[in-house]
């Protein structure tokens, strides 16, 4: 393969999986200003390992990447006078099987948003706008609270109860299409 | 899952987190299950955020393709400066540069995704005269005025379009993504995708998507301006218009101030009613009507099965600094009835077995929260008929002498939903109540007292109170 062709597979497939690396990079750096400059350690080093991906093995480029990724963070950890900063090179580990087994990390991004939409529009009207004038508009929690005649704590709560029961229907809607094209494989 | 872990995933909603907190996920990141919640969290987060920006751009799928196509054809002359502080080898640099740009690219991608929906969005802001501005939506016993143009559901209507409905109620969907639910007799006429005028009649509103900036009512006598918000505007046969806010918050600009500068808007809040001549002047609206401004699903109006039970309600509190009104729901009493007009609360079953049979569609009406202080108002409930009359008094109080005096302890509870993220009876169910009842034998005004104080060791000044204000029910005998 020549370098071009090599250049333009490897950002195909960095493309893609982009939203689940920069996920897990959300969980594993909380400083804003090393985050940025992570995201492009961890860019340049897949590159530079783009070599020992092997495409035609079982593990996607995803999982791959993630792994890659990890192993950036933990330099960093070691390096950085500020440890605090990051998780334990144990949480870290833990944090890239739950990625693993997460249905929400294995799809295109585009079809998760899909399924997203679904998923909002079956939820009460009064929890959508609430959604929305978090994502959508961007208030602060403490607008939204006023608007909404919550308690700050309550707005902080009712959110995570819908970001986690939006996250539980999308991971139910894509399973039963696994399962659906499954049957229609086997079928 | 513990509140102290659920508390560390809402930081990761709101962030950022501090060393505690990463000390606390460290040690808590052996527990598989927290780690399938946080993994979980943090992907529907971000892909809330990614819909939201991708919502937010105007994607061009070529522009797109040839953003890609010219990021492959980089080079490393072009944007040497790019990732300097990170380039450890030379010899990667032409390549190196390109990836650390790609990274920067892909999140812009990924975030830019086109969507049908945001397409056809964008074709009827750029195309308003040839696609129309609002769709007719949905209807119920709509009569249309005898001269009037006699839409259908899907028509698209354009500026300077008018609905002249005779009875029945008709809903249009703007562009803007602004839902509004018109009332007739009601003329209306559209001023654009995101302004209508209203010469008369009722027409509740809502706007899903705020970012698609604001949305007016005008009437004769009154400029309404949402600021997100679901609220309700009632253009009177003597000109006035009354504004209700049921979510959010709106500006009012009486009529006369139109073109003058300086003027400073009113604004009204959830749970907030007045009514206007257009002259400055506002008076508070003590009570709505549940059927008075129907929404969504609410325009499709179920049979009544008798006539109301309670047919008003007043209180001494002073109109002029907080115009908070109450709202009489007939038949209304359910699960999931929203219990107070200032907060998004509702009225749930304790267990599964639901609300108290009794109680199943009784007339209700839905008080405001913000009255659970000592000087709670004075208020008085009209009823139509005799009627068995029910408080709904929280736990965390000390009942008052009038409620243990003129009221029984039913023994039965009621529970308040605060965070009203679960449907149906049992389910997050915050707060309990304690259901009294009293016979009231004649039809006529029952006065009702101030509620009592915390139990317990009171709250310091400023600090929140832990309790809520009591809810009014009645059926007949």
């Amino acid at each position: 393969m020549d370098e071009a062709s090599r250049q333009k597979q490897f950002l195909k497939l960095y493309v893609a999986a982009e939203p689940s690396l920069h996920q897990f990079l959300q969980i594993l750096v909380h400083d804003p200003h090393l985050f940025d400059d992570i995201c492009q350690a961890v860019a340049l080093r897949l590159w530079e390992k783009f070599d020992t991906f092997d495409a035609s093995r079982s593990v996607p480029f995803r999982s791959w990447a993630r792994g890659v990724a990890a192993k950036v963070v933990q330099e960093w950890r070691r390096s950085e006078r500020h440890a605090a900063a990051f998780l334990s090179p144990e949480a870290i580990a833990a944090i890239v099987d739950g990625f693993d087994r997460s249905l929400l990390g294995s799809r295109d991004l585009g079809e998760y948003l899909e399924v997203l939409e679904k998923c909002l529009s079956a939820l009460p009207d009064h929890s959508r706008r609430l959604l929305e004038q978090r994502y959508a508009e961007e208030l602060p929690f403490e607008e939204i609270a006023r608007r909404t005649g919550r308690q700050l704590q309550a707005t902080y709560k009712f959110l995570q109860r819908l970001v986690h029961q939006l996250g539980e229907c999308i991971e139910a809607r894509t399973s039963d299409q696994e399962l659906l094209n499954q049957g229609r494989t086997n079928g | 899952m513990a509140d102290d872990n659920e508390e560390l995933l809402q930081h990761y909603l709101h962030g950022p987190l501090s060393a505690d907190d990463l000390a606390q996920v460290s040690a808590l990141a052996a527990d598989r299950n927290f780690v399938d919640r946080l993994v979980r969290t943090v992907i529907t987060h971000d892909f809330m955020r990614r819909r939201a920006a991708a919502r937010r751009g105007l994607a061009c799928s070529r522009q797109i393709h040839e953003s890609f196509d010219s990021l492959v054809r980089l080079r490393a002359d072009h944007s040497q400066g790019i990732g300097r502080r990170l380039v450890a080898r030379p010899v990667l640099w032409g390549a190196a540069a390109a990836i650390v740009v790609a990274s920067t690219l892909a999140v812009w991608l990924n975030s830019r995704g086109e969507h049908p929906a945001e397409t056809a969005r964008l074709a009827s802001h750029v195309l308003p005269a040839a696609t129309g501005i609002a769709r007719f939506s949905r209807s119920v016993n709509v009569e249309w005025e005898a001269h009037a143009r006699r839409w259908a559901v899907g028509d698209r209507l354009r500026e300077a379009d008018r609905l002249d409905l005779a009875a029945g109620c008709a809903e249009l969907q703007f562009d803007s993504g602004a839902l509004m639910t018109i009332v007739g007799p009601a003329a209306l006429e559209l001023r654009s995708m995101s302004a209508v005028e209203l010469l008369s009649g009722t027409a509740t509103t809502r706007v899903e998507n705020a970012e698609s900036g604001e949305f007016r009512v005008f009437t004769h006598s009154t400029d309404v301006i949402d600021r997100g918000t679901e609220f309700g505007v009632r253009v009177l046969p003597d000109g006035k218009t009354d504004v209700v806010v049921f979510e959010g918050e709106v500006e009012l600009k009486p009529a006369q101030a139109r073109g003058t500068e300086g003027y400073t808007a009113r604004r009204l809040s959830i749970g907030e009613a007045v009514s206007t001549s257009g002259a400055g002047d506002w008076h508070r609206l003590v009570a709505v009507q549940s059927d008075a401004f129907p929404f969504g699903d609410a325009m499709f109006q179920y049979r009544r099965t008798r006539p109301p039970v309670i047919v008003g309600i007043s209180d001494d509190r002073r109109s002029a600094s907080s115009p908070k009104f109450y709202r009489i729901y007939h038949e209304g009493l359910s699960e999931d009835a929203r219990a107070f007009v200032d907060r998004c609360y509702e009225w749930n079953g304790i267990t599964a077995d639901g609300i108290a049979g009794f109680l199943r569609n009784a007339d209700y009406i839905a008080t405001f929260n913000d009255d659970k202080t000592f000087d709670s108002p004075l208020i008085s409930v009209e009823l139509a008929v005799p009627a068995t009359l029910y408080i709904f008094y929280d736990d965390r109080m000390v009942a008052p002498d009038w409620l243990v005096g003129d009221f029984e302890d039913t023994g039965f509870d009621i529970g308040i939903d605060e965070l009203n993220t679960g449907v149906g009876p049992g389910v997050t169910v915050d707060q309990t109540c304690s259901i009294w009842r009293r016979r009231i034998e004649q039809a006529g005004g029952v006065q009702l007292g101030r509620i009592g104080p915390q139990k317990g060791p009171q709250p310091l000044p400023g600090a929140p109170s832990m309790r809520a204000m009591y809810g009014i029910a009645a059926q007949p005998l």
